[in-house]
């Protein structure tokens, strides 16, 4: 299912994203709230896509 | 390609023919030999970042494709893709991908050759119908258009960055910022091209700022370079500028001395005119004299006041140009003026090769 | 945002010409003669490095990486 290709956080189904705040990663799951759980900031951020993205140099 | 001058006088310029009689010994010779009998070509100052030499003798025509085929159309090598792993930087992936493609690199583009499609090549190889019968196949339309990538058409460097703040960092000090710079750039030989190149292949300029990392960022990406010309992109362009000018021509059509001498030398923002003892006592004794005439601009300053432009005549003579060529890239001027001469002669011949076939499809209907 | 790599009219490198212009007028040189320093003839390449504004140093601030704390991939 995982198709940002290394979006997504462990074998469990969630996927990791940052706290806007404190920079820590976070494994969330469906229905999880969305909050940090090391300093409960509610903004957080999807990681990059570990894909190889082209690029035109000009 | 009558020679003549072109005199700036105080409303305008005025174009003046030449009173020079033609050369006896040019009667019946056909436009290349007369050009072949009046170039002349001169080097007057060669430094890395300058090159400026004459070029006498020739049309305008020819002096601007030459000054237009070195901005657009002499080939160098440029980093045309770049394949983003990681970037956690604040700069874009687009932004910092055209940054990456405007470094100049030291890489000599004749060691190179041109990218070529599949369907170019099939061209090539079978330049009768039947090649042409190949490529209109539209099965695999789209497979002809896939460029084949060699060792003999593409460079390859790696760019790999992270920013770690120092362990020992005092925490009061500013926070820690590292910078990107093309001398980052690792170059990773493709096939054979590690005996080809046993100095290795690097940008031009190891100090360009291409992003700043704080820490916990990251940068890492490959990058594939290629052969183009400035007329694709600019980031191809062998030169920063490449320009010419008419040499001036200035003189005095009388005796400026004394007060008046100074009076001119004073008045020229560009100091072209000196004063030198000439015959005579005291005052009179000291006349103006045309130091440097390549340093005038034109500007009239020295016709403006009332009375002048009856003594100086300022002009510029039509065959006379004086090219700037400013490198900026792997090749030095003069080999980019050799190869400007090259492309324009592959151009003339290309041009005579059609025309000839043209003739002879007439000559046969 | 961050200098130019490149000037804008005539191509001329100018983006490892920032720094330096930098400690030049730190050093008390006026922008023109510093400019003249870089080797900045023309005024295409001159209003590149003078009129330039570095807002990176200010958009650097906003990192969250920073704040993380140290974890097993940092």
């Amino acid at each position: 299912m995982d198709e940002d290709g290394g979006g997504g956080g462990g074998s469990s189904g969630g996927v990791s994203y940052i706290c806007g705040d404190c920079g820590t990663t976070n494994e969330i799951k469906a229905k999880d709230p969305i909050q940090c759980r090391s300093c409960g900031y509610r903004i957080m951020y999807k990681m990059r896509t570990k894909r190889l993205i082209q690029f035109e140099a000009r | 390609m009558s020679k003549h001058i072109f005199e700036m006088r105080g409303d305008a310029p005025h174009r003046v023919f030449s009173a020079a009689k033609p050369d006896p010994a040019e009667r019946g010779l056909r436009y290349p030999e007369k050009v072949r009998r009046r170039l002349r070509m001169h080097c007057c100052k060669e430094t890395p970042e300058e090159l400026v030499f004459d070029l006498i003798g020739i049309d305008v025509s020819i002096a601007n494709a030459l000054r237009r085929i070195m901005l657009a159309e002499v080939p160098t090598m440029a980093i045309e893709t770049v394949y983003m792993e990681m970037n956690t930087s604040i700069i874009f992936d687009e932004v910092l991908s055209h940054r990456l493609g405007l470094v100049p690199l030291n890489v000599d583009p004749r060691t190179f050759s041109e990218v070529e499609t599949l369907r170019q090549k099939v061209l090539k190889e079978y330049t009768t119908r039947d090649g042409h019968k190949r490529v209109q196949n539209e099965e695999d339309a789209e497979e002809q258009e896939t460029e084949l990538l060699d060792e003999n058409n593409t460079v390859v460097f790696r760019l790999h960055r992270r920013c770690v703040r120092p362990a020992d960092a005092d925490p009061a000090a500013p926070p820690y910022t590292e910078g990107v710079y093309s001398g980052h750039f690792e170059w990773i030989p493709q096939g054979t091209q590690a005996e080809r190149f046993p100095d290795g292949l690097r940008p031009l300029h190891d100090d360009i700022l291409l992003a700043k990392l704080r820490a916990g960022q990251e940068i890492a990406l490959e990058m594939h370079c290629r052969k183009g010309v400035g007329k694709d992109h600019a980031k191809y362009s062998p030169v920063a500028t490449a320009s010419y000018r008419l040499a001036p021509r200035i003189t005095l059509a009388q005796r400026v001395a004394g007060a008046a001498a100074r009076e001119l030398v004073a008045a020229c923002p560009m100091n072209v005119f000196d004063i030198e003892d000439g015959e005579g006592e005291g005052e009179g004794g000291a006349v103006a004299v045309v130091a440097r005439p390549r340093d005038c601009t034109m500007c009239r300053e020295c016709i403006r006041p009332p009375g002048w432009a009856e003594r100086v005549t300022l002009a510029r003579e039509s065959n006379h140009f004086i090219f700037s060529v400013e490198p900026c890239g792997a090749l030095p001027a003069r080999v980019i003026v050799k190869e400007a001469v090259r492309v324009l002669r592959a151009k003339a011949h290309g041009l005579l090769a059609y025309f000839e076939e043209v003739e002879k499809k007439r000559n046969l209907t | 945002m961050i200098i130019p790599v490149r000037c804008f009219t005539c191509g001329k490198v100018i983006g490892n010409k920032w720094e330096t212009y930098l400690g030049l007028l730190q050093s008390d040189i006026s922008e023109g003669d510093a400019l003249d320093e870089l080797g900045l003839k023309r005024y295409c390449c001159r209003r590149m490095v003078l009129t330039h504004v570095d807002l990176i140093e200010k958009l650097l601030n906003y990192n969250s990486l920073e704040r993380r704390p140290m974890q097993g991939d940092a």
